[in-house]
């Protein structure tokens, strides 16, 4: 204390009071300030009795001098200093950078020196890394595992979720299903056609504004054919359409043909497609039907990756007043899935030898299916038709039609 | 400035020029001086700043502290900023910046180590030594940034009178800052507190007793 009084006399102060009294001290402590990036930061320190003593302003983590009393010693043309009524001294920081983040203390020059700190934290609104970090567009075969990263810069470090754009669900794969993932790294195993999509990478971090990417996740796949109804029935002069659903990723190419031979778009045949995401549903609109029309139809699905088809019956029905003819064995098989296997094309309205022998057994099928139809509707069907294997047996009837049921065919074919 | 082609330009910035010592020992009380040289200055300051506490010492040719041992020497137009510590004491050593306010700062620090510098004679602090035979003090200053410019030797309160009696000899060296007192053929009346003091150390003594041995 004695060497405080000497002091004070030599700042020019009176020592004929106490010089306790009389020496400078802080009013309060610093406040801790939080500020976001670009914004000016103000730090305050107030002093009592400050007299000759001088308020100076340091950055700590680098040790460096900002400024004493009201001068700016810095070359940092970001900081200024304020002082209002000798008591309250400011500390401006303009354009706050995150390098400004740290310690700040406001020293006195009494004898021993005084001082106190404060802590400027500067936060940051979270920023999408933009490079190699995040990923881009993805595309992937269907079954594979596909990752996205999505990385974010930003203090406090920011909390990246995944979210799809359509609020489906995310397959993760497993069994795993969320409405939302947390983490920059987003796996999906063995990855399905369902999971194709837009999807947002949301990066938050409590510093407005959160900040999103959207990514698309495509998924390959060969095409798959679904078909409603393979066995169709018409009579002569009837308007008709055939309908094959194909599934393919990159989109399919899509046509009907009858005998190897492409139907294209006539006066009676009218092809139309109508498209949804990886859904191509085909129709082929026969007017008029003629007796060159009873034949096998193909639907044929194509892409990058593969090839497959189906095959839809059109048979015959004799109205109840014409007489029947004849009794004609299908050839409505389709072909499952062989890799590489190409058919050839069967002319349906040839009478081939061995037709004769089948025909045999198709009668055999033929009572049985009546029987069933007996049983179900009580209709007496003059013809029948099996489609050859027991899964897609479907029955064909001039007035029990409606009550048939269609099956499904689902024809999966690749061939790379 | 903006005149200067490109080439001096580059040469603009502040930097310092690292030729002076940065590390310096005093003895306490010895003033000290940190030689701070800054090239290119320009409009810039050079302040001196205390690393442990952050306690600004300086600022250009101003005095910020209130310690009044704290100065700054500065003569114009040269590159040297001095921090003169007056009777530096034990607790002020340490590390003191040499700080150029750039943006960023530039900076260079400097450690000084204030010491207490003493004498030690090697040795018993008590001998008891034969009449007739010699008396051989080594004394030497430990902890001292620099030789000692002398070193006394006193028998109690009175310098050693090498004209007193015959035998007597003192040998310094200044490079091993030991001084060798060697009194031959001791009697009894040769007893008593030998000490050797150098120039600014604290000194050091003995108590010699020459025993008449013919009992």
């Amino acid at each position: 204390m004695k060497q405080a009084e000497e002091k004070l006399g030599t700042c020019g102060q009176t020592t004929t009071l106490d010089a306790r009294y009389d020496l400078p001290k802080f009013v309060g402590s610093l406040n801790n300030v939080t500020i976001a990036v670009g914004r000016e930061a103000l730090l305050t320190c107030v002093v009592e009795n400050l007299s000759n003593y001088k308020v100076a302003w340091l950055q700590v983590d680098t040790q460096t001098i900002l400024t004493i009393h009201g001068s700016v010693i810095t070359k940092n043309h970001r900081i200024k200093v304020t002082q209002t009524d000798q008591r309250t001294w400011q500390l401006h920081i303009r354009d706050v950078r995150e390098t400004d983040r740290g310690y700040y203390m406001c020293q006195l020059n009494t004898d021993p020196m005084k001082s106190q700190q404060g802590y400027l934290e500067v936060v940051v609104p979270p920023n999408i890394l933009d490079d190699y970090h995040t990923s881009t567009d993805m595309v992937e075969r269907e079954g594979h595992n596909v990752s996205m990263r999505c990385e974010a810069t930003g203090s406090p470090p920011p909390v990246i979720i995944w979210r799809r754009e359509d609020g489906k669900n995310i397959k993760l794969g497993n069994g795993l299903e969320e409405s939302s993932f947390e983490g920059s790294l987003l796996t999906i195993h063995r990855v399905d056609r369902l999971s194709m999509g837009a999807y947002l990478c949301i990066a938050s971090n409590g510093v407005p504004p959160s900040v999103s990417k959207r990514l698309k996740l495509i998924v390959h796949f060969p095409p798959m054919i679904t078909i409603p109804n393979q066995l169709v029935g018409a009579v002569q002069g009837q308007n008709l359409t055939l309908e094959c659903i194909s599934e393919a990723f990159p989109k399919s190419i899509n046509y009907w043909t009858r005998n190897g031979e492409i139907v294209t778009a006539g006066p009676r045949h009218e092809p139309t497609v109508y498209d949804k995401d990886y859904t191509i549903t085909m129709r082929l609109h026969i007017r008029n039907v003629q007796k060159i029309d009873f034949n096998s139809y193909k639907c044929v699905s194509k892409n990058n990756l593969g090839e497959t088809d189906g095959l839809i019956q059109v048979e015959e029905i004799l109205q109840p007043s014409t007489p029947m003819t004849t009794s004609r064995p299908s050839h409505s098989t389709h072909r499952k899935g062989k890799k590489g296997t190409r058919k050839e094309s069967r002319n349906d309205n040839e009478v081939h030898p061995e037709n004769d022998n089948t025909s045999e057994k198709y009668r055999g099928d033929l009572k049985r299916t009546d029987a069933d139809l007996t049983a179900r509707g009580g209709a007496h069907s003059k013809a029948a038709f099996s489609s050859g294997t027991p899964r897609t047996s479907q029955f064909l009837n001039g007035i029990a039609l409606s009550l048939i049921s269609s099956v499904s065919l689902v024809v999966l074919r690749c061939s790379i | 400035e903006s005149h200067n082609p490109y080439w001096e330009q580059a040469f603009s910035q502040p930097y310092f020029d690292n030729t002076t010592r940065r590390d310096v020992t005093t003895t306490v009380g010895q003033s000290a001086y940190l030689h701070c040289r800054v090239r290119n200055l320009g409009d810039r300051a050079v302040s001196w700043i205390r690393k442990r506490d952050l306690h600004i010492l300086t600022v250009g040719l101003q005095t910020y502290t209130n310690d009044q041992r704290f100065q700054s020497l500065h003569s114009d137009g040269s590159d040297e900023w001095t921090l003169k510590i007056g009777s530096p004491q034990l607790r002020d050593s340490g590390t003191y910046e040499c700080q150029v306010s750039t943006e960023p700062k530039i900076s260079l620090s400097f450690h000084m180590s204030v010491v207490v510098s003493k004498a030690a004679i090697l040795g018993n602090p008590e001998l008891f030594l034969k009449s007739g035979s010699d008396i051989n003090l080594t004394c030497q200053v430990v902890a001292t940034p620099d030789p000692p410019s002398f070193i006394y030797w006193y028998r109690g309160p009175n310098v050693v009178n090498y004209s007193q009696r015959g035998g007597i000899s003192v040998v310094t060296d200044k490079q091993t800052r030991t001084s060798t007192l060697l009194i031959a053929r001791a009697q009894p009346e040769d007893s008593g507190n030998y000490t050797c003091s150098p120039s600014s150390s604290d000194p050091a003594s003995v108590l010699v007793h020459v025993l008449n041995g013919e009992h």
